[in-house]
């Protein structure tokens, strides 16, 4: 059927409706007509239309980024939303911790040196890091540079990153993305915080640890502020 | 006569034999599973093989400990409200769209429909971030809404509701066209209901992938209070990683839903099979 039929079956339709609708008597049983003929089209109409409103408000007024998304991978100590990590680092960063968008998020297993083909909490770690989610990634520290080569984790050279370059510089662990840019030029992709609180005090790891910033991270001042307050700057 | 009746019995006999150790290979996970919560830690990570059975005695109370420390009420409750709708979702959606595609005569319907054969080739993890990024846009991170969002529209659906509309006679449509029916009705009142068994095992389907889903669960949610019996449980693989017995109670309780669920529709599960071709 060409668009041009569909026209003109549509516009006989309506001539056809029309003539039988003004053909009953009385506006009940027109609307009883109306209802019994076309109320799936009445009930999907309705719904879309308060869909398309719901999404267009929910989109205008939603506040739709984490002031701070920080995922502390391979720890099984309680360091994720609502712990102490979580409200002592709240407190001093100064953010109300009933605003629900600063997460810790410490449900996540994988190392990348050991493959992580068909790793759920991988796919997690990637929808965060390419969705612009990820602001922090703290893991072991030969994992993170494993995975800085991937460039899902940012260039700590970048001028973003001065403020935190000139405070942690000397911290800096570097590792030569794929990317062609970078052949064969080793960059920044992680602070090494071993010996932060984040072991020392809350127990949340053992050995080597360090932490990345995702390369599509919008919040870097809040990670310099979580920086400060592990490192106790 | 006898001979081939020996050979019918032999034959019955072998095949039963290898159908019980089939049987018996599929059932050794399970048990493995309910016996190993029933351990104490140190019988569960033994590798003496004679450890089959708890030898110091039965520990029931990892069930309560598991159930307590999970909150399982609100898993279960969490998890079977997805399921519900996502199948609700997905049969009102695809038994439109199948209806559409398979009985309607529209501009644009076999390019539309190749969008959808695409989104089945496609695999799914490709959908993850828009679909993160719209649900969080939408304000349902942490929510029921945000759990079912993926499942609300089904490409497979589609396609199974479309061949199960195209199977059915013209004949039907047109006398109920006769009659008076417009396409709504057409829809609602005839071809609707004789696609029953294509979308009892489209409800199957998507009853079993919402069950198994793990990754959308751990991403949308985030909080215990939202989050699904899957995620619940890759938590206390992360919590309980070197207590083998919590784990396993933990797994034991995860799979009750699904048993009782296949215990009341094992006819619908077969037939679904049957009917779409598919693997569960």
């Amino acid at each position: 059927m060409t668009p041009k039929e569909l026209k003109e079956r549509l516009k006989e339709w309506a001539r056809v409706e029309k003539k039988k609708i003004a053909g009953i008597e009385g506006t009940r049983a027109k609307a009883e007509y109306i209802w019994e003929y076309y109320k799936i089209w009445i009930v999907c109409i309705i719904f879309f239309v308060w869909f398309a409103g719901f999404a267009i408000h929910q989109y205008a007024t939603n506040r739709m980024d984490y002031r701070c998304y920080i995922i502390f991978n391979n720890t099984n100590a309680d360091v994720g939303t609502d712990s102490e990590l979580w409200f002592d680092y709240v407190r001093y960063a100064g953010f109300d911790s009933d605003d629900g968008d600063i997460e810790f998020n410490a449900q996540s297993y994988f190392d990348y040196l050991k493959g992580v083909t068909g790793n759920s909490y991988f796919e997690s770690f990637v929808t965060y890091a390419d969705g612009g989610i990820l602001d922090g990634f703290v893991t072991g520290t030969e994992s993170l540079r494993a995975l800085g080569k991937s460039g899902r984790l940012l260039d700590l050279n970048s001028e973003e990153c001065a403020s935190i370059k000139a405070k942690y510089g000397d911290r800096f662990i570097y590792s030569e993305p794929y990317d062609e840019d970078y052949a064969g030029k080793e960059v920044p992709v992680g602070i090494d915080i071993s010996d932060s609180k984040l072991v020392k005090e809350y127990h949340a790891y053992v050995d080597p640890i360090s932490l990345g910033i995702g390369a599509k991270s919008e919040n870097i001042d809040a990670v310099e502020l979580f920086l400060d307050f592990i490192l106790e700057k | 006569m006898e001979n081939a009746r020996t050979r019918d019995r032999v034959s019955k006999t072998i095949m039963y034999i290898v159908l019980i150790i089939m049987a018996f290979i599929m059932l050794v996970p399970f048990a493995w599973m309910i016996l190993t919560a029933l351990k104490t830690n140190q019988e569960a990570i033994s590798v003496s093989p004679f450890y089959i059975f708890p030898h110091n005695g039965w520990h029931w109370e990892t069930f309560s400990e598991v159930w307590k420390s999970y909150n399982f009420f609100l898993l279960y409750k969490n998890t079977l409200l997805m399921i519900f709708f996502r199948v609700v979702c997905a049969c009102l959606t695809a038994t439109m769209a199948g209806y559409a595609f398979g009985r309607l005569k529209f501009p644009g319907k076999n390019f539309l429909f190749s969008l959808v054969l695409i989104q089945m080739m496609i695999p799914s993890t490709i959908f993850i971030i828009p679909q993160y990024l719209m649900v969080s846009g939408l304000g349902w991170l942490n929510t029921c809404a945000g759990l079912v969002f993926p499942g609300i529209v089904t490409a497979f659906g589609t396609y199974l509701l479309k061949t199960g509309y195209q199977g059915l006679p013209k004949d039907l449509e047109e006398a109920a066209g006769i009659d008076g029916c417009n396409i709504g009705q057409k829809f609602l009142r005839i071809m609707m209901p004789l696609t029953r068994s294509s979308m009892v095992s489209l409800g199957i389907f998507t009853a079993l992938f919402a069950f198994k889903d793990l990754m959308w669960p751990m991403i949308v949610c985030t909080s215990v209070q939202t989050t699904t019996l899957a995620a619940g449980l890759a938590k206390a693989q992360g919590q309980y990683g070197s207590n083998y017995p919590q784990m396993m109670g933990a797994a034991v309780l995860a799979v009750i839903p699904m048993i009782v669920i296949y215990v009341i529709f094992q006819k619908q599960f077969v037939e679904g099979i049957a009917t779409s071709g598919g693997k569960l």
